[in-house]
């Protein structure tokens, strides 16, 4: 029988984290341009309100793999109170000063330097 | 643990399953070559990472379901590992698919999603997809969840 060849990630995985996290801040560099489209008018409020759920639904699912399970979280809870408002389950709370405070809570999670946990994050090793 | 505690749930090693679930696969039993179709590129990298240098799997990685659907006969999978929200086609055709496209057995199908709403679940399932991996995934286990849900000894 073959056993499998396995190893550490390290670096490896590293290298991805740090990739990683670059990109969720251009997410939200992205999420604050929509609410600015949505607040404006510019684009139909179905559009922006799509692709903040995109944003967000990718966050929620992919974080937390990476080693940041908080911006997940965090990006699940706004995804679906985002949601209420599209079907009509409009939380009167969750305005565009909410979604902005929530896109700032989602960039208070994020670690200083990119691809570095911050320090709640690297329990465990 | 090395990445925090993301929450991890896999279902549909049997325990679940119920006498008149005809359209439940039968597990291989093996697994040494999964083809994983993912439209994120970070995550793609991730479950390379995972299946192949950390679970000594043999990786294939698809974009898109036409991808996979154009690839499968000749990678062969033991198993697919198929996200369930990606853009043209989704992950529910792209399974639908693979099995109306093969003439011979089609390789068995575990879901990758986030979408894991209890009644979501039972759909995939009842659908015929071997299993269900919820993501986030842990990383450091994605490979031994895999092999479970193949019923790898």
């Amino acid at each position: 029988m073959r056993l499998p060849v396995t190893r550490a990630p390290g670096p490896d995985l590293e290298a991805l984290r740090s990739r990683f996290m670059e990109r969720v801040r251009r997410d939200l560099v992205a999420l604050g341009e929509a609410v600015e489209a949505f607040e404006s008018g510019v684009r139909p409020a179905e559009d922006v309100h799509a692709e903040m759920r995109t944003i967000l639904h990718r966050l929620a699912g992919s974080a937390g793999s990476f080693g940041w399970p908080e911006i997940g979280l965090r990006a699940r809870r706004f995804e679906e109170r985002l949601g209420e408002r599209v079907e009509g389950r409009a939380d009167p709370l969750l305005t565009i000063a909410r979604w902005r405070a929530e896109i700032a809570g989602l960039a208070g999670l994020l670690p200083e330097t990119p691809g570095q946990p911050r320090p709640s994050h690297a329990a465990g090793g | 643990m090395l990445l925090g505690e993301p929450p991890v749930l896999s279902v549909g090693d049997g325990a679940e399953k119920k006498d008149d679930d005809a359209a439940r696969p039968v597990p291989p039993g093996k697994v040494d070559h999964v083809l994983c179709v993912e439209d994120d590129p970070d995550i793609r990298a991730l479950v390379e990472l995972a299946l192949g240098t950390v679970g000594g799997l043999a990786v294939t990685s698809c974009a898109s379901g036409r991808e996979a659907l154009d690839r499968v006969a000749a990678v062969r999978p033991d198993v697919v590992l198929l996200d369930v929200m990606m853009p043209e086609m989704d992950g529910i055709e792209t399974f639908e698919r693979l099995a109306a496209g093969s003439e011979t057995a089609p390789p068995p199908v575990i879901f990758m999603t986030a979408k894991v709403q209890p009644r979501e679940v039972e759909r995939y399932l009842s659908l015929g997809a071997l299993g269900v991996i919820a993501k986030p995934f842990d990383p450091m286990t994605l490979a031994a969840d895999v092999r479970r849900l193949c019923g790898c000894p």
